[in-house]
């Protein structure tokens, strides 16, 4: 049996509805939903999903556990943020204009974080921290850190990248800030050739790192964790 | 908690008449308050079209129904749908 479903039927009703009336029904049913809205039982929307979308991403347990630990406004929405642009992404629809309106408004850095959440940077970052936050406190500290040096501590290679220059880059990054972990990302054929031929560059180099590689179809994650 | 009430399907001119009802109205693209203003979406600062509408009752919140912005909404306002 399928489950019932307020904000399906709530939609099916009103569509229906509207089309059917008739020119003397719709000055009346306008005042009933206007009614209806000034009582705050019902709220108007253009696209239901969107809602839906958002609402589901609540539910996972990366979101509980991150919305459990982090106060901060503007992570947190960065953080469902991501969610929505994994859904998106999972679901074969476009998620560029949302990723345009992230830079808008959360700059490049924004979007990384959200990017981060997406990838599934975030949930083996968390595995990978569970190990030494041995306290709550250890742990919003490493949730909060990962998101605020996002800069310092997490490349996304892009198919324009040049590798020797990207290469110099991670490197430089590592020396001059040696965080405990450091994330190298890469989405698509092309761009994961290119990460993985940089993360070989940079094991030639660097030897005070630890790499461990995460793959799923689309995304090749190499993770460096600092030796003790 | 409100329920949703998609208004997707709504044919322009109803939708002009539940906006006229709220104190609003539309230029014909873009939604305007009663001084003939677009009203801007808080969250991206952008003009909201008629064939993009959030609104929310109480103070009449209208925004863009856009993944950013109802993700913001959410967060202000908690489980209200």
């Amino acid at each position: 049996m399928s489950e019932y479903d307020p904000v399906e039927s709530a939609a099916k009703g009103i569509t229906k509805g509207a089309l059917e009336w008739t020119k003397d029904e719709i000055g009346q049913k306008v005042k009933d939903l206007i009614t209806k809205f000034r009582n705050k039982d019902i709220a108007f929307v253009e696209d239901v999903e969107t809602i839906k979308i958002a609402k589901e991403q609540l539910s996972t347990s990366e979101w509980m556990l991150f919305s459990s630990y982090v106060k901060d406004k503007k992570l947190r929405i960065l953080f469902r943020l991501g969610l929505t642009l994994r859904r998106l992404e999972e679901t074969g629809k476009p998620f560029d204009d949302l990723k345009i309106k992230i830079i808008k408004k959360y700059d490049v850095e924004g979007f990384h974080i959200a990017q981060c959440v997406q990838s599934g940077i975030f949930s083996k970052y968390i595995g990978n921290v569970l190990e030494r936050a041995t306290t709550p406190e250890k742990l919003k500290f490493e949730m909060e850190n990962l998101f605020k040096s996002i800069e310092n501590t997490v490349v996304f290679i892009q198919t324009t990248d040049k590798e020797k220059e990207r290469t110099a880059e991670i490197i430089a990054k590592l020396r001059a800030n040696s965080p405990k972990m450091f994330i190298i990302s890469s989405m698509g054929e092309a761009t994961m050739k290119k990460c993985e031929s940089i993360a070989d560059n940079i094991m030639k180099t660097v030897s005070n790192y630890n790499f461990e590689l995460y793959q799923t179809g689309k995304r090749k994650i190499f993770f460096l964790n600092k030796k003790d | 908690m409100v329920d949703l009430v998609s208004i997707k399907n709504m044919p322009k001119d109803v939708k002009v008449l539940l906006l006229k009802e709220l104190g609003f109205d539309s230029d014909g693209t873009f939604v305007v308050d009663k001084d003939g203003k677009r009203v801007l979406d808080k969250y991206i600062e952008e003009p909201v079209k008629i064939n993009n509408m959030f609104i929310f009752p109480g103070s009449t919140i209208i925004l863009d129904d856009n993944p950013l912005s109802i993700n913001s909404f959410l967060e202000e306002f908690g489980d209200v749908l």
